[in-house]
C-alpha cells in the first residue's frame, strides 16, 4: 500500500474516531433524556457527524462557528471537554455554561453560540464576522428549515452585500420541525440561494466526510480571500425524531458511521474490530453521562450571581 | 441620590443645542474614542437631520453604514459584531419597526450575557422614536418602552432634554449591555444647555426636574416638558408639583421617586405608552406596593388611551391627555 493510501486512511480513522465520539455521546444523552435524567427539549445531532467532524477539521484558532439547535456535535467535534458539556445539558456547575443555557444555548470559545430560535443566529454570525481579522472565517450552521425564514434571507442579502467572511452551511436532512421540506417550500435545494444572492456556492453528500472536507476547503479559501461569503449544503438523513421522544417520521438510510466504515473495511480495517470500537466508545460515553449524574453538583440557585447584565467595566 | 434642583443653568461652557445635535456629539465622541465602534442605520438623527449624517460618515468612512430594511438581522448583526469586539450602535428609526426585530432583541440581545454564564455580552445600542407624531398613523406611532421594560436584559434609557440626550447616550454606547435609546421625533429639535465637553450620566439616576411639596409627578420623555406646563399652571394656583424624569427604565431609580412620595403623598404618571401593562402602570404599582403608607390618594396613571392610533390629527390628539385635562386631573388628585 503506498504511502498516500496510507496516509489518507489514516486521517480516514482518525476522522471515523472522532464520528464515533460523537454518536456515542448523542447515543448517551438519548439514553439520559429517555431514563428522564435529563431534562428538556433535546435535538441531537445522529446522523451529522460527518458534517460536524469535516468542518471542524478545515478551521483555524481565529475561526468562528455558530450553531443551531442541534449543536452537541459541532461542540464535540471542535474540541471541547465532552465532560463539560454533559455537564451543561444536566444542568450542573461544572456545564460549559454553569447550567445557565443547557442543551442549545452551549457556547465556547471557538463554537460561540448555539440557538433555539430557527435561523437566529445567522444574522449573529454576519455580523461577527464583519468585524473579524482578516484572513479568519466564521462558519454559520442552520438547518433546512431555517432558510424559509426571513432571518436567512436578510443574512444572505447582508452577508453578500458588505462581503462579510462568513461561510453558510445547510444541513439538509429533509425535515424541519414535523413536516418535509417538500411540504414547506417551493425552492428545490438550498444551494440555489447562492446563485441568487450571487455567492459560490456547492452541494455535497453530507454522509461522506472525505467530500464534505474536499468542499469545505475549497469554499474556505474563497472566504478566507475576502471575496466574501459562500454557501455549502450538505444532504444528511435525519435518523432520529425533530426532539428526543417524539414520535413523528425520521429516516433510517444514510448514516455517516457506515459510509466511513465502508470505505475503512474496503482499505482493509477488520469489520469486527469496527464495531468493537463503536461499542466501547458507547460504553465510555454512557460511563460518562452516569459519572456527570452521580458526581457533578447541580447549579445552586442560592449561589447564582445575577447575570443579567455585564458590569460595565 | 438624583440631583435636586432646575434644569442645567447655562454655564461658560454649555451651549444652546438641539437633542438630535447633542445625540450626535455623544455618538461622536465614542467613535473617536474607540475606532471600534460603528453606527448602522439610514436616518440615524430623523428624516431631517441629514447633515449630522453627513457629519458622521465623512468623519468616519466606512464605519457609517446604511442598511436595507432589515430589522431582524441589523439586531442580530450587531449582537455578532458586539459580541467580536465592536460595539455597535443600530438605528431602528421608528417604535413600530422594532416588532420585526423582536426575536432579536428579546431571545439573542437580552439573553446572551445569561445563557453564557456571564461569557459573552452584547454592547449594542437600539435607538428608536416612540410615539405619536401627527399624522403617523397606526404603524408609526408606537411606544415600545413598556413592552421592552418588560424583558430582563435590556438597559432603557429615555432622556426628555438635550443635556440628558447627550450624556445618556454616551453611557450607553459604553455600556457592555444591550440598550434601547428612546428618543421621540417631538424632541428631535428641542433645545436646551448642554456641554460642549465630553460627559456621560449614569444609568438609574432620576432627575428631579422641578421641586414641589404637593404631588409627586413623574413624566418620561416629551411628556416632561408639558409636565413642567402643567406645574407652572397649577403652581399659579399654590399646588406646587414636583416632577420627576427617571430618566432611565432600567435601571430604574426607585428610591427618587418613593423619597419624593414620601414627601408630597400624591402620585400621578405621565407617560406615552398605552394603558395597559404600560410604564405608568409598572411605576403606579411599584409605589403602592412600596410607598402606600404615604399615599393619601390612589395613584393616577395619565397615559396614552387603549386604542390604535387614527390618523386624523384631531382624532389623534385626543388619545394623550394634553396639558389641560393633566392640570384638571392633578388638580382633582390633590383636592381634599
Amino acid at each position: 500500500m503506498s504511502d498516500s493510501t496510507t496516509q489518507r486512511r489514516e486521517v480516514l480513522e482518525r476522522h471515523h474516531g472522532e464520528m464515533l465520539r460523537l454518536r456515542a455521546f448523542e447515543e448517551a444523552v438519548a439514553e439520559g433524556h429517555r431514563a428522564k435524567r435529563i431534562e428538556g427539549l433535546l435535538h441531537l445531532s445522529i446522523g451529522a457527524e460527518a458534517v460536524a467532524v469535516g468542518v471542524m477539521s478545515c478551521l483555524a484558532p481565529d475561526d468562528r462557528v455558530y450553531s443551531a439547535h442541534r449543536p452537541h456535535g459541532h461542540f464535540l467535534a471542535a474540541g471541547n471537554d465532552p465532560r463539560a458539556v454533559m455537564a451543561e445539558l444536566a444542568g450542573r456547575e461544572s456545564g460549559l455554561c454553569r447550567g445557565r443555557g443547557g442543551t442549545m444555548h452551549l457556547m465556547s470559545e471557538q463554537v460561540v453560540m448555539a440557538t433555539g430560535i430557527v435561523g437566529g443566529t445567522l444574522p449573529v454570525a454576519v455580523g461577527h464576522a464583519a468585524v473579524a481579522a482578516p484572513g479568519s472565517a466564521v462558519v454559520a450552521f442552520f438547518g433546512d428549515g431555517a432558510a424559509q425564514t426571513g432571518a436567512f434571507h436578510e443574512s444572505m442579502n447582508l452577508a453578500a452585500l458588505w462581503k462579510t467572511p462568513v461561510l453558510f452551511v445547510c444541513e439538509n436532512n429533509g425535515w424541519a420541525e414535523f413536516s418535509s421540506r417538500a411540504e414547506h417550500t417551493t425552492v428545490g435545494n438550498v444551494v440555489r440561494y447562492g446563485d441568487l444572492y450571487g455567492i459560490p456556492a456547492r452541494e455535497v453528500d453530507g454522509t461522506d466526510v472525505d467530500l464534505v472536507i474536499a468542499a469545505v476547503q475549497e469554499l474556505l479559501a474563497l472566504v478566507r480571500a475576502g471575496g466574501g461569503p459562500c454557501l455549502l449544503e450538505c444532504h444528511i438523513a435525519r435518523l432520529r425524531p425533530h426532539y428526543e421522544g417524539d414520535w413523528r417520521e425520521h429516516s433510517a438510510d444514510g448514516d455517516p458511521l457506515n459510509v466511513t466504515e465502508e470505505r475503512l473495511i474496503a482499505a482493509g480495517i477488520d469489520p469486527v474490530a469496527l464495531a468493537a470500537r463503536r461499542d466501547a466508545e458507547l460504553q465510555q460515553a454512557l460511563a460518562l453521562l452516569e459519572s456527570v449524574l452521580a458526581d457533578e453538583p447541580v447549579a445552586n440557585p442560592a449561589d447564582d450571581p445575577s447575570l443579567v447584565f455585564a458590569r460595565t467595566p | 441620590m438624583s440631583s435636586a434642583g432646575k434644569l442645567a443653568a447655562p454655564t461658560n461652557s454649555t451651549r444652546r443645542v438641539t437633542y438630535v445635535t447633542a445625540m450626535y456629539e455623544a455618538i461622536r465622541d465614542t467613535m473617536r474614542e474607540n475606532a471600534n465602534v460603528t453606527a448602522i442605520g439610514n436616518w440615524i438623527f430623523g428624516l431631517h437631520a441629514n447633515h449630522l449624517m453627513d457629519a458622521l460618515r465623512d468623519e468616519f468612512p466606512g464605519r457609517v453604514m446604511e442598511p436595507p430594511v432589515a430589522e431582524a438581522a441589523l439586531v442580530a448583526l450587531a449582537v455578532g459584531a458586539g459580541m467580536a469586539g465592536a460595539p455597535t450602535f443600530v438605528d431602528l428609526a421608528t417604535g413600530s419597526f422594532s416588532f420585526p426585530a423582536y426575536s432579536s432583541i428579546y431571545n439573542e440581545a437580552a439573553v446572551v450575557h445569561h445563557l453564557s454564564n456571564g461569557q459573552l455580552s452584547a454592547p449594542v445600542t437600539l435607538h428608536l422614536m416612540h410615539g405619536m407624531r401627527t399624522g403617523g398613523g397606526e404603524q408609526h406611532s408606537f411606544s415600545p418602552q413598556a413592552l421592552l421594560w418588560n424583558c430582563p436584559g435590556l438597559e432603557i434609557v429615555i432622556p426628555s432634554t438635550p443635556h440628558d440626550a447627550k450624556g445618556l447616550m454616551r453611557t450607553a454606547l459604553k455600556s457592555p449591555n444591550p440598550t434601547i435609546f428612546v428618543d421621540h421625533t417631538s424632541l428631535s429639535a428641542v433645545e436646551g444647555e448642554v456641554p460642549e465637553e465630553d460627559y456621560a450620566i449614569p444609568f438609574g439616576v432620576a432627575e428631579i426636574k422641578r421641586p414641589g411639596r404637593d404631588l409627586t409627578l413623574v413624566a418620561t420623555s416629551r411628556q416632561v416638558a408639558i409636565a413642567l406646563a402643567a406645574a407652572d399652571t397649577l403652581s399659579r394656583e399654590g399646588v406646587e408639583v414636583e416632577v420627576v424624569d427617571p430618566r432611565t427604565l432600567e435601571p430604574f431609580d426607585e428610591a427618587t421617586i418613593l423619597g419624593s412620595v414620601q414627601r408630597t403623598g400624591h402620585l400621578a404618571v405621565l407617560d406615552e405608552c398605552t394603558l395597559r401593562c404600560g410604564v405608568a402602570s409598572e411605576i403606579a404599582a411599584t409605589v403602592a406596593e412600596k410607598g402606600f403608607h404615604h399615599l393619601r390618594k390612589p395613584p393616577l396613571r395619565l397615559t396614552r388611551a387603549q386604542s390604535p392610533v387614527p390618523y386624523s390629527r384631531t382624532l389623534e390628539q385626543v388619545l394623550l391627555p394634553d396639558e389641560q385635562r393633566i392640570v384638571e386631573a392633578l388638580r382633582s388628585l390633590v383636592d381634599a
